[in-house]
This record gives structure tokens, sequence and C-alpha cells, in this order.
């Protein structure tokens, strides 16, 4: 039983045993960590799955193999050492149990394990089993914490990253097994990540390039961290394209690296990168400690920042406070100071230095201002009382001003206190504000009001302060002094009563100031007003006021302003007016110009410029004056001109202008420099004045002068002048000769006395009774025609006389009397008046014939047709019709003559100036249809037929209708006379022309026609075609001159086309409208003028109308237009509607006389240039000559003379400006003087060079050369002359004194027009010459040398 | 029947131009000088009469004149007659107030229109 026990006991023992080591078996199976056996060899012959997995081997592997291969080299030295030992005592050591040891991966790296190792026996061999426990996670954790504290403590430590940063890399990589290191942040400027601190701090081509390195988002590691915000892993850096530090990293043997970003509030900060040896899997442990670190790293940016911006703020408000003015304290609710600012520590110095009282920080304030109220200072023991209350609580706030007074100084203070809540327990602030300048300021406020006041006193004017009230009412709280002087009243009395102000405005201005008041105040815009003050002395004051306004709050408005006496300033101002106003109605042009620009541009002209020059205003500013300029203006004075303006110098010249309309004008202009302050050239002021009249005058009176002269030496009348006495002062040769007087000695003597001393009758002459006299004694003209004078030879003579005041200043200082011998003339008045008497009573006698004549001859003529016509009748009546043809024969023979007698009548009515024409208005169309039917039987008779053809638009006219059927009648009886088995037609048309309305009447008849010869004779009196035709068709030949003169006397004509056999046609062209007084013209058809507009006009005055003929058509031969008047009056409106450029004058004219229409046309400045040449059959040269007439010519009309005379005065027109070259100065003089007497420019030259140099200043129209010269002589002068393209044309006459030698003609023919001989010419040879050359000069080619061969003396022609 | 006064000094004029007047059908009395006309026109007060200027003893116009200054012919209406073509003649027979005037040699047809324009007035 007992081994049934043991059996089951060692059953149950076996059955134990398998159960614990099956235990034994399942625990080391799935033990975490490992166990291993092994002998006392140190051969393992165990091992778990765990220590497989630990270890890297399969248990195959390891079975059998010295423990030692799971160790690290250096303590595989000890554990050979501890075995050798136990071999040799048998004592086991075990050196590593309970200990942490590192092991060996089959890799190579290290495994940190905590072993203990226990020993058992079996089968006496000694084993030690162990328990490896793997520790590398728990040491990593460790490491971690470590890791995490040590950097916990740097960053706290640390006052910045920078600081920071390279220890915290260091821990890390230590700790955490880094093999590098990197901290980045971001450069928010560039907007990229930058390496701040890096680890290890060795020199390497990595940590070279990583320092160098910046990323923006997305680039390389740290840049993708940033991109992402979040963790990024690189398991390989080989294999990461991103990294750009691959090579430099490769180098360094870094495979694998992580970053983490550095967040603060959300947004990335920076970055923190690691990089290790080895190639690391993603590790999530190692991510959140990295993650945790740059939390704290952020943390600590975040603190760091905070702290920096703390610090900031508490530096800025203890700056502010201490930069404060005012002195501030914080006490505790005891009173006691706590903390002040720099004001107050400054002020706590210096009370302390002279007060001895301590108000520094420590010091209780309120026992400073209690002692101090206990010395009597009230307001120190207001300012504890208020510093209590605010303590208390009692009120929250309090506020005093106080005045502190130094011995010195006096200061103000005000003190504040202000209770706040300190750190849990009652804290007040004191403040202290030095308000000295503040109070000063006031102080001098109070007195600057006072000093303006004062001033305001002092200005001239007034100051004032107005207040205008919404009902325009005025109070002036304010009014300066000034009013006194200003208005003349009393201030206290006008801001009394503001009404005075008012009153004390011109009425007249009252209602300006008024309204500019009230409109100031619409807008509030500044108030500016001038008027004049009516002062209480009855004077004006000119004011200008002006105000700034204000709106008040009761709606009412305040002007803030002055009133200045501006009486002077207007008295200036309204100078300046009057000058400028003076300015503009002088009669000088005044313009100015300005220096300072270049070529002195005007910028004024005045209105009396505008009008003399034709320029407006607007066209010449800007320009320089020089326009004024042009063809005739004299280089000279232009040149003066220029050398004035060169150096700024004043000058006067006379110079020709011309206006805007090419009007030439004789302009005195006087230029001015204007100078500034510094004496340089700004402007200048040029007069002009239009002196054209002046010097026209001046050329009259000259003229006159001479032609005075003239006058008294070569008029047949005498001429004395005496004084008041009657004493002779003068006596011309004429007086002297008609008088037989010695004119040495009759100066002096009494012209009465000499030859007015006796009546006809020889009875003296007493001078008191003497009527020349009274020319003296009433200063009116005497004209007397019944004196005698008496001859020095005791004869008299009757005389004409006019005796003329002289007059001067209104006083008369004498007398000239003109007188002539009329005994010839008397003798010659009483023939002409026998003449004129005996031809008075022929012409009467004449009329009387003719009027009893035309009696006579009409009574029996009533007879003969009166009974021829009764017995026509009779013999009607009675049936004796055969007698009929012969009683109408009777008749019809009564009949013409009748007709002849009334013919006769009328053309000798029309002869003696009787015939009278009666207007009237008529219907045209009516009379014609009168005549018709009254010609109609007269037609018919040769078998005629009548055609009338009346215009429609022929209407009425105004003329004498008899007269008109008269001559309708006459032209058409005449067509039915000589056509037989014809057509007359009579057509009538109305046409307007010349702004006249003419009618023509047109016969037209298929007749026997005329042939040249009959129809110039055709309108004579008594003549028809021939005399066969009186034979053959009757009539008295005295129709058509009829016709003729009715045409005239209306102011018509007639005219007649026709040709033998083919009819003929009368036209009789009357106007519409006959002026009632046309005076009878005879030859009108030649009156009219030529059609040729651009020809000069010639005015032909005469009342001669054959004259007037003859020079029309001589004038229209020369070119001219011509003009025609029949007397003085007509001639000087046509002279003046026409400016001719010659005027033929009769003498003996009706009306106004040719010596009078001379000198009015030399007397009007328009025509006084126009020449004059008086054609007269009186031969009175002198007085023609003396009265300014250009020529002299005596009637009859010799045609040759006239052409001459016409080229004479052309030349004036063909020239105005000559070039003489001659080296003698006396030939130049006397050439000078005939050219300067008609106003011709001349330039003289010495020499040919000389004259060249001046012919390019202005082009002469005539050259007049000498040949022999020094320097260059008058053929190489001619030879460069005609080189010159514009030169080629002027005309150059040589004066020469030399004989010229065939060859020397040859060289100067063709190149000059003409050769005088200068010892012989004289002064109208040349001139003669001259004008013909000059005047075929611009009407012809240059001529042509064949027509010049021939030769004389002195003139020779080539 | 129109009694007429022709004053006319020519034998062959106031025979030839009465005779027609009367075939005409008037009533013709004939005065031979001024003064008679004026006496003929005062005893027989003719309708109308026909006044030769050159007369002899008294002129046209003087006797014209006198018959119309007379109380009992100054109604009397006058043409003149007048171998005068001056036209002054015209305006010297009106301004002596002729009623109207007629050029000698006489148009028998317009003197009697003239005639009768007075008479019917």
């Amino acid at each position: 039983m007992q081994m049934k026990t043991l059996t089951d006991e060692s059953q149950r023992a076996l059955v134990a045993l398998r159960d614990s080591e099956e235990r034994y078996r399942v625990v080391a199976e799935t033990a975490s960590d490992a166990l291993i056996t092994i002998d006392d060899q140190s051969r393992i012959i165990y091992v778990n799955p765990a220590a497989e997995r630990i270890f890297g081997y399969p248990a195959a592997e390891l079975i059998g193999q010295s423990i030692t291969s799971l160790m690290q080299p250096e303590l595989q030295d000890r554990h050979r050492e501890g075995l050798r030992r136990y071999l040799e005592t048998g004592q086991p050591q075990i050196p590593w149990t309970g200990v942490e040891v590192m092991g060996r991966h089959r890799s190579g790296s290290p495994i940190p394990l905590e072993i203990s190792f226990g020993k058992y026996e079996r089968e006496g061999r000694t084993y030690f089993t162990g328990i490896l426990r793997d520790v590398t996670r728990r040491q990593a954790a460790q490491m971690r914490w470590d890791a995490q504290h040590r950097v916990t403590r740097i960053l706290a430590e640390s006052t910045s990253l920078e600081q920071a940063a390279p220890p915290m890399l260091e821990v890390i990589c230590r700790c955490l097994d880094w093999s590098a290191g990197e901290l980045w942040t971001i450069d928010a400027e560039h907007q990229q990540l930058r390496c701040m601190s890096q680890y290890p701090q060795t020199q390497s081509a990595f940590s070279e390039a990583t320092r160098r390195s910046r990323f923006r988002p997305g680039e390389g590691l740290p840049g993708r961290i940033w991109q992402n915000a979040s963790p990024v892993w690189i398991e390989s850096i080989a294999s990461e394209d991103l990294f750009q530090r691959t090579a430099t990293a490769l180098q360094e043997g870094l495979h694998s690296g992580i970053g983490v970003p550095i967040m603060i509030d959300g947004k990335v900060y920076g970055a923190i990168t690691f990089f290790d040896r080895k190639a690391l899997p993603f590790d999530q442990e190692r991510i959140d400690q990295l993650v945790s670190v740059s939390l704290q790293i952020g943390q600590l940016v975040e603190r760091k920042q905070a702290e920096q911006e703390r610090q900031e703020m508490e530096r800025f408000a203890v700056g502010t406070v201490d930069g404060l003015a005012s002195q501030i304290a914080i006490i505790d609710e005891t009173g006691e100071i706590l903390a002040t600012n720099r004001a107050w520590r400054e002020f706590a110095e210096t009370n302390q230095a002279r007060d001895s009282v301590g108000i520094g920080v420590g010091a209780n304030y309120l026992q400073v201002c209690d002692h101090a109220a206990g010395r009597h200072s009230a307001e120190a023991a207001e300012v504890a009382a208020g510093i209590r209350a605010v303590l208390a609580g009692d009120r929250g706030h309090f506020e005093i001003e106080y005045p502190c007074h130094a011995p010195a100084q006096k200061r103000w203070f005000t003190a504040r206190v202000t209770r706040f809540a300190g750190a849990g327990a009652t804290r007040a602030v004191i403040s202290h504000e030095n308000i000295t300048h503040r109070k000063l300021a006031e102080a001098a406020l109070v007195l600057s009001e006072e000093r303006m006041q004062r001033i305001a006193a002092n200005v001239p004017g007034l100051v004032f302060q107005a207040i205008r009230s919404s009902d325009r009412q005025l109070r002036l709280p304010y009014i300066s002094e000034g009013a006194r002087e200003l208005l003349e009243t009393d201030t206290e009395q006008i801001a009394a009563d503001p009404q005075k102000l008012i009153d004390a405005i011109h009425p007249e201005d009252r209602v300006s100031f008024d309204q500019s008041m009230a409109e100031a105040a619409e807008d509030l815009r500044p108030w500016k007003w001038e008027g004049r003050i009516q002062l209480p002395s009855g004077q004006h004051r000119w004011v200008y006021g002006a105000a700034r306004l204000q709106k008040l709050p009761t709606g009412a408005v305040a002007y803030d302003g002055l009133l200045i006496d501006i009486t002077e300033r207007k008295q200036a101002t309204e100078e300046l007016l009057l000058l400028k106003v003076a300015l503009e109605q002088t009669n000088t042009g005044i313009v100015i110009s300005d220096a300072r620009q270049p070529d002195c541009p005007l910028i004024y002209v005045n209105r009396p410029f505008e009008q003399l020059s034709g320029y407006s205003a607007e066209e010449v500013i800007g320009r320089n004056c020089r326009f004024l300029q042009g063809r005739g203006t004299e280089p000279a004075a232009v040149s003066q001109l220029r050398d004035a303006v060169r150096n700024g110098t004043e000058c006067r010249v006379v110079i020709k202008n011309y206006r805007k309309d090419g009007a030439l004008f004789w302009n005195e202009l006087r230029i001015s420099p204007v100078r500034d302050h510094l004496g340089r050239l700004t402007h200048f002021v040029g007069m002009q004045n239009d002196i054209t009249e002046r010097i026209r005058s001046e050329k009259t009176q000259r003229r006159l002068a001479r032609y005075n002269k003239l006058l008294l030496e070569s008029t047949a009348e005498g001429i004395y002048g005496m004084d008041l006495r009657g004493n002779l002062t003068f006596v011309n040769p004429s007086a002297t000769a008609i008088l037989g007087l010695d004119d040495s000695d009759v100066l002096g003597k009494s012209a009465h006395s000499l030859m007015h001393h006796s009546f006809p009758d020889g009875a003296p002459y007493p001078v008191a009774d003497c009527p020349i006299f009274r020319a003296l004694e009433t200063g009116e003209v005497v004209r007397l025609e019944d004196q005698v004078f008496w001859r020095n030879d005791g004869t008299s003579f009757p005389v004409a006389c006019v005796a003329s005041p002289i007059i001067e200043d209104g006083e008369v200082e004498g007398a000239v009397v003109a007188f002539s011998d009329i005994t010839e003339r008397l003798r010659t008045q009483h023939d002409l008046q026998e003449a004129k008497d005996a031809a008075e009573i022929a012409n009467q006698a004449k009329s009387h014939f003719l009027a009893n004549m035309s009696h006579e001859l009409r009574t029996p003529l009533n007879a003969v047709l009166g009974y021829s016509e009764m017995l026509q009748e009779d013999a009607q009546d009675l049936g004796h019709e055969e007698l009929l043809p012969d009683l109408q024969k009777i008749h019809s023979a009564g009949r013409h003559l009748l007709s002849l007698i009334n013919d006769l009548l009328d053309l000798s009515k029309i002869e003696a100036g009787k015939m009278t024409i009666y207007n009237e208005t008529f219907d045209i169309a009516t009379v014609l249809r009168e005549i018709a039917a009254t010609v109609e039987p007269l037609v018919r008779i040769n078998q005629n037929r009548l055609e009338v053809k009346i215009a429609a638009e022929v209407g009425t006219m105004y003329a004498d209708v008899t007269k008109v059927k008269q001559l309708l009648y006459n032209l058409l009886s005449n067509a039915a006379k000589f056509s037989s088995d014809g057509e007359i037609r009579l057509t009538v048309e109305r046409d307007d022309a010349d702004n006249e309305s003419w009618i023509t009447f047109c016969v037209a008849d298929t007749g026997i026609g005329m042939t040249d010869e009959q129809l110039d004779r055709l309108f004579q009196p008594f003549i028809q075609a021939d005399d066969s035709t009186t034979r053959r068709f009757g009539g008295t030949g005295l129709g058509l001159a009829l016709t003729r003169r009715f045409c005239q006397l209306m102011g018509g004509e007639v005219s007649v086309r026709s040709e033998p056999g083919c009819g003929s046609v009368f036209t009789i062209r009357l106007p519409t409208a006959q002026s009632p007084q046309v005076p009878a013209i005879e030859n009108t058809e030649d009156d009219r003028t030529t059609d040729d507009e651009g020809a000069p006009v010639a005015l032909v005055v005469d009342d001669d109308p054959a004259a007037r003929d003859l020079l029309t058509r001589f004038f229209r031969r020369q070119g001219f237009r011509v003009e025609l008047a029949a007397n003085g009056d007509e001639a000087l409106v046509h002279a003046r509607a026409h400016l001719p450029a010659v005027i033929t004058l009769d003498v003996m004219m009706p009306r106004l006389d040719g010596w009078a229409t001379l000198a009015a046309l030399k007397a009007d400045s328009q025509l006084t240039d126009v020449p004059v040449i008086m054609l007269t059959v009186v031969n009175e040269k002198g007085i023609g000559y003396a009265l300014g007439a250009a020529e002299y010519l005596t009637k009859p009309i010799d045609r040759p003379r006239l052409a001459e005379v016409l080229r004479k005065l052309r030349i004036q027109h063909l020239v105005d400006n000559v070039l003489v070259i001659d080296d003698d100065e006396v030939a130049r003089a006397s050439v000078r003087k005939v050219f300067q007497d008609l106003d011709v420019f001349v330039v003289e030259a010495e020499n040919g060079q000389v004259a060249l140099d001046r012919i390019g200043e202005k082009p002469p129209q005539l050259i007049l050369l000498d040949l022999v010269m020094p320097v260059m002589d008058g053929f190489e002068f001619l030879d460069h002359l005609r080189k010159l393209p514009e030169m080629q044309d002027i005309p150059v006459v040589v004066l020469t004194a030399r004989d010229l030698t065939p060859e020397e003609r040859t060289e100067l023919s063709g190149k000059v027009e003409q050769v005088f001989n200068k010892l012989s010419w004289t002064c109208e040879d040349l001139l003669m010459e001259l004008r013909r050359i000059l005047s075929e000069f611009q009407h012809q080619p240059p001529p042509n040398q064949h027509d010049l061969a021939e030769s004389s003396d002195e003139v020779t022609r080539i | 029947m129109n009694k007429l006064l022709l004053v006319e000094d020519n034998e062959q004029n106031w025979d030839m131009l009465s005779r027609r007047l009367k075939r005409r059908g008037y009533e013709v009395l004939i005065a031979t000088d001024g003064q008679q006309g004026v006496q003929r026109a005062e005893l027989d007060h003719p309708d109308l009469i026909l006044m030769d200027i050159s007369l002899p003893v008294m002129d046209g116009w003087e006797a014209t004149r006198q018959i119309l200054a007379h109380e009992g012919t100054q109604d009397i209406p006058i043409i003149a007659l007048t171998a005068h073509a001056m036209d002054t003649d015209r305006e010297k027979s009106l301004a002596a107030g002729c009623k109207d005037y007629h050029t000698k040699p006489v148009e028998f047809d317009r003197l009697v229109e003239q005639i009768e324009a007075l008479l019917q007035r």
C-alpha cells in the first residue's frame, strides 16, 4: 500500500513535476523576457523564443555558442574573467545580476538588458539560467523623460530662443540619440526659413550647407514641415527627391531625418529637424518626443514675446509717466508715498533742499500737508482734507488750484487726487501740475487785450465790432478811438447810437453799404466795402471797410473789422485813371515795347495808335514795331532807330511809315528807354505823331512862299504893302512900272500922297476920305473900281484895286493893295456892253421876227387849209367828185408848208434855248397804240405792214409825251415813206443799266437804206440822204435833226444802222425817269470813260463840250481813264472821288472858276500832290504857277506839247529814289538839287564801289552814273551791276564830261539808257529826258539799241 | 342853238370859220377887233367866245381880261385862237382866263370837240 501510496505519490509527484515542467515551458515559451541557460563552460544550452527575437538569432544558431557572443566586447572580457575564476574556485560569481548591461544584437547594435541569473545543478553539473529583459523601451522612455526634463530646464533658464537653442539641440541629440539637429525659424520679411542653430557645431560640408540654406514653403525638409504644419519623416534621405542637401548629408553619413514644426497661435513659427546615420523606420514615439519639445519651444517663444511686450509696455508707461510735466505720486491709504515719477522726484529734491521737507518715496504726504496747514496754509489744509476724502472713498476725485509763491517768483499749481484700486489695497494718485505758464498767459492775454485796444485806438482808421441783428438793427459793442478822427464824431456818441455811423455814410453810398453788409451776412464771407463818409464839415472822405463775420447763437451776425481812410489812395487811383484816359485821348500814338524780350515786341498800344496806323491792338501786340516800315522808309532813319534801341538811348526821328492799308504817312517818332531801379533797360515807350499834314502844309508853305515871290514879281498887277500909317512897306515891280516910280526911294513914303493924291478931276483927295484906308480901319477887304491913281509923271489912270488888311493875332498890322490899270478893261467892258446890247437887241428882234413870221405864215395857211377842207366837203356834198383830187393837193401842200413852219419853229426854239419839256407819267403801251393808229394810214400808202412789239414789262415812263409821240411819228413816217411792200417793226423794250432805267424804241424798216456817207450827214438839219431823196420823197429834212435834238433834250439818244437796199434801223433810247434839269450836252457819245479800271485817271475840267471831247480822246489814247467836269464844283467832287493822276483845268468857267478850283485843289491835303495842267485861253502863267499849277498851256490845245507835259509830270509817279554816282561833289550836289526839288530821295556815292555797297540797302529806281572815277570806274560798276539779278532792270543814265570813243559807246550800248554830256546839260533837258526814259521804261521793254542810233551834240542815244 | 362869238380880224379866216361853224349848227356872231369883241359879248351874251389873240385896237389878252372882269360876261367860256406857236402863248392864254387854247391853223374837228366840251359844262 505504501508503495502504492508512493507510487501514487510519485505518480502525483510525477504529474506534479510534469505540470511544473509544462508550466515552466509555457512560461518560458511565452515570456517576453529572454530565458537563456548556459552550462558551466558558458555554452548556451537553451534559449526561449523571446531570446531569439531580442538578439536576432534562431535558437539553433545559439545553442552551443558561448554566451559572450551576445555580449558587447567589453563585457566579454569581464565574463571570461568571471568564468575563469569560477572554474578555479567553483564559486560562481555572476557579475551582472540586477545590473543593466549592454547586450549585442546580431546586427551589432547594443541592447540594454536587465539581467538576473540563477544557478542550479543537475547531474553534477552546474547550470546557470538567466532572465534577460530588454529594457530598450524603458530606457528610451527614461531618456525621453530625461531629455524632456533637461530641455525644459534649458528653456526655462534661457532668456531667448537663440540662447536656448544650442544646448537644447545638444540635449535632444544626445538623449534621444540623433546624429544632428537643427532649429529653423521663419524670416518673416523674406518669407523663408533659415537655420538659427545646429548641432553638432563642428564644421562640415553638411553644416555649411545647412547654414547657407534658405527654404520657402514646400522646399526641402524644413519647407515641407512649414507647408504642412505637421511633422515630416524621411526614412531614407537618398531616396527622397525633396531633400536638397542629399549629397552633403550622405557624405556625412546621414540617412534619415525627421522634423516637426514649432507652432505659435496655430501658425508655424519655425521647425526642428534631426538626422540619424541609420535608416530609421517611422516611429511615432520619436515624433511625439520631438512634438512635445517643439511645443515647449513654442511656449518659450510665446512667453518670451509676451514678456518682451510687457516689459516694453512697462518701460513705455514708466517713460510716459516720467516724461509728464505733472508731478505724480502714488500713496497708500496712510498717505505714504509709494512711487513717484521723475517730475515729482525733481520737485522733491528741490523741496528737500529748500524746505528740508522730504516728499520722496517713503515720506508721508498727508503729514507733509498737515505740517504745511499747521503753518497757516489754507490751501495745504484743503489739499489734506481732499486727500483724506478720496482715500476714505467719500469722493472719487479731488482737484484744487493754488498759488505757491516763492520769494523770487510767483507760481501756480493744480493738485488732483484720484483714487484707484491697487493690488488689493486702496491707493491714490496725486498729481501736481505747474500752471504758472497758463496763469501768466491768461494775465498776458488780459494785458494784450488792453494793448490791442490801445493799438486799435491808434490805427489810422477805426476798429469795430458790430452786431447786426436779423432785423438789420446795428449795435456797436466796440468801436475804437479812431472814430473820432475818421468820422469827426465822438466815439462815445457813435457807440451809444450806431445810427450815427450809418448817418455818416454818404447818402449815395448807403445802399451799397447796407447791401454789402447783408450780402456778406448771407454766407458769412468777409465783408468788403468802399464808399464815402460825409464829415460834419461837409467834406467827403473815401473809406475802405473790411470785416470778418461770425454768426452768433442769437442769429445775429458779428462783424469784427475796420474802416480805413483811403482818400489819398483813391485820389491816386483816380489820377492813374485820368492818366490812362489821357493816354487814350491824346492824338499821339503811344506804344510800349518790352526790351527784355527778343526783338522788343509791343506790349501796349493806345487807341490813337490804332487810328494812326490802321492796325488794331490785337494785330500788333507781340510784334516788333517795324511793321510800319515799308518801301519808302528811309534806311538812315531806320538805322538811327536801331542804334537807339541797341544802345538804349532816346531817339527822335521823322520817318516815312505805312498804314495797314498801305497809305504812306510821315511819322514823327520819339522813343524813350525805360529803366528799372537797377538801371537795366526794360521797356521802350514810343510816341508817334502823324505829321503828314504838317509836312504837307510845310511843303505847301514853302511852295506858297516861292509862289508868293513869283506872284509878286510876275503878276501884271501892281502890288504894294503899307503900314498902319499908310506908308509903303513894299512895292512890286509891276507897281513901280505902272506908276513910273523909282523903287529905291519910295519905301516909307505915304502911298496916298504918292499915287492917290487927287480925284480924277484934279481936286485934292484928302487922306481922311481915302476908301483904301477902310481896310486898315475895319480890317475888311476893300474892293474899289472907281478910283484913279496918279503916275509919277502927273497922268492918271483908272484902277481896280483890292486892299486886304494884314491881320496878325487879331490886330490889323497893315494892308496889301493890289491894283491894275483898267483903262483897257473899261474900254473892253464898254465895247463888250455895246456888243452885248446889240446882240440882245438882235436876239429879241430874231425872236420877235420868228414869232411874227410864224403868226403871219399861219394866218394865210389857216385860210388855205380851212377853205380847201370846206371845198372838199362842198364838192362831196354837191357831187363834184372830180374836183376832190385837186382840192386835196391844195390841202396837202398847205399841210406840208405848215409842218415846215412848225419844224423850223421847233428848231429855232431849240437853238434859242426856248424849247420847254413838259414831263408827265404816262403808260407807254397806251401811247404806242395811239401812235400806231395815227401812223397806220401812212403806212398803208406804200403797202407796208406795221408790226408793233411791246415788251410786257415796259410799264410807264416820266417824260414829255408829246415829244415822245413826235419822235416816234417822225421815225415811223420816215420808215413808211422810204419802204414799199415792206414791213415796219416798232419794238419797245425796257433795259436797266448803270443804275438807270431806259426805254428803247426801235423802228426797223425794209426800205431803201442808206450808205455810210449818207448816214454821216443824217442828223444834220436841212439835209436828207441826198437831194434826189427830197425830190423823190419830199420832206423838210428837219425831221431827223429835230428827232435828235428832242432825244438829247430828254436825256436820251438816237442812233441808226443801215445799209443801202437792206432797210434802216433807228433806235431811240430814253430814260424812264428823266430828271427835270438835264443840260443839253452835245457829242455825248464820247463822254463815257474807258472800261480799263486799272488805268490812271485824268480829270478834264472844261465848260466847253468841244474841249472836253477833244481832251477825252487825247487822254484815252495816252492810256488814261477820263473823268469829265463842266465846272469847278463838279471838278472838286470828281477829284475827291477818283484821285486822278492828272487834272486839266480851264479858267473861264461858270460858277467856281479855274483859279478858285486850282486853289481848292491845292488846299485839299489829299489832292495837293495831284499835278494840275492849266489849259486856258487866259494867259496868266504867273498866277497859275503861283497857285500851284504844274504846267500852264494856252488854248488852242497843242496835243504834242500836252503829251510832253504829261510825260514830264509822270516822272514823279515813276521814281522816288535815285542813286547818283560821281566823284565830283559839285556835280553830285547839282543833280541832287534837281531831284530834291521833285521830292525824290537821292542816295549819293563817290565811286562805283561805294555805290555797290549802298545799292543793297535799297535798290534805286534810277542810277545817274559818272564814268571816270577813282577806285571803281563807271564801266566796271556797270559790269558788276548787271550781274546782280535784281539790278538788271534799273535804268542807268550816264553823265560824263568825256567824249566817248566809238568803242566805249559800243561797250555802253545795251547797258545804259542814255548818255548826257555833263558840261552842257540843263536841268530842264535832263528832267525831260529822264521822264521820257522812265515812262518808256515803265510802259515798254528796255529800248532796242537800233532805235537809239541817232546822236546829237548834247544828247546821245545809244 | 348855241351862240358863239368869233373875234377875228382876218376876213378870210372869220368868213371861213364862221361858215364852217354855222354848218355844224352854231349861231355865229363876229367881232373884228378886241374892243368890238368886248362890246358884243356884253350886248349879245354869247354861250362861248373864240378869241383870236393878234387883234387890232385891243389885243386878245386884254379883251379876254375885260370880258372876264365884267359882271355880265364873266361866266362866258373863252377859247384862245392863236397863230403864235410859242409855248408862252399857251401859258399866257390860260393865265388871262381862257378856258382852252387852239393853235392856228384850225383843226376844225378838234376845235368843235373843244367847243362842245366847254358848252356841256
